[in-house]
């Protein structure tokens, strides 16, 4: 029943490593201090409250909502995957308007060099398109997910 | 007689009478708990899972240190906690205040309550 306890205030726990292996040799010492004071595991837990309880307040004390961090951090890589997005697909657009168009008549006179620097622009725009698709995949994900997680 | 006021003056005098405690002589964790359950009628009973982030945020801002020793009986080792010189200071400044405080709340009880009678 502790080692149980424990592990799912270890898993609920978000904090530091060196911060986590403390509150968690905290709780070893409570156990031990009950069972030496004939109290057994289960009144104890009592006391504790379940295992997200014990955590959530206990990350309240350091100054992280543990409820939130993790939101939050869904939040923040959310609006990175859309401002890659938002970028690569701009990048994209500037370079194809800036494209000469197939078969132009008026752009004659500096052939070779705009015809390298299409190519080139051809290439780089392909890229930024799928990098453009892949942050935005990522960005719609997030959002179902962080939607979904707080229906439940 | 539990209601938001009283749970409000628990809340903001917890942190004091943690400082007593240990300021008293070295204490456990454990022990801080028990001690405090002995006035349980009054306070409620007080929990690991309240008092152990309050001694963790007392230790993060310098008022109280630990250290830990081995202890045969529970197998393992017990983390023993005292003031620091900053905890001694504040405390005082606490309990200076809270003389005032009471004083100062007293007064205006006794004010009600003559009035109270003489009504």
């Amino acid at each position: 029943m502790k080692e149980q306890y424990i592990k799912q205030v270890k898993k609920e726990l978000h904090l530091s490593r060196k911060v986590k292996k403390e509150v968690i040799r905290d709780l070893n010492e409570a156990f031990a201090s009950a069972s030496e004071h004939g109290e057994s595991e289960q009144q104890l837990i009592e006391r504790l409250g379940t295992p997200k309880e014990f955590a959530n307040s206990t990350a309240e004390q350091f100054g992280i909502d543990n409820t939130k961090s993790k939101k939050r951090n869904g939040i923040i890589s959310t609006l990175v995957a859309l401002v890659i997005a938002v970028t690569a697909f701009s990048v994209y657009a500037v370079a194809q308007s800036g494209k000469v168009p197939e078969g132009a008549i008026g752009q004659s006179d500096a052939t070779t060099n705009i015809q390298i620097e299409g190519v080139f622009a051809f290439d780089v725009s392909q890229i930024l398109l799928a990098i453009g698709f892949a942050a935005t995949a990522i960005a719609v994900l997030l959002i179902i997910r962080t939607i979904h997680k707080n229906r439940r | 007689m539990d209601n938001r006021y009283v749970q409000q003056f628990k809340k903001g005098s917890l942190e004091m009478i943690l400082l007593c405690l240990i300021g008293r002589r070295e204490t456990y964790g454990y022990e801080i708990i028990t001690e405090l359950n002995n006035s349980a009628s009054v306070l409620g009973y007080a929990k690991e899972g309240t008092i152990y982030p309050l001694l963790y945020r007392l230790q993060k801002a310098e008022l109280v240190k630990c250290r830990l020793a081995s202890a045969e009986a529970n197998g393992g080792s017990k983390k023993y906690y005292s003031l620091t010189d900053k905890g001694k200071e504040i405390l005082d400044e606490l309990l200076l205040f809270w003389s005032d405080y009471e004083n100062c709340i007293n007064g205006y009880i006794a004010a009600y309550q003559q009035e109270e009678v003489s009504e």
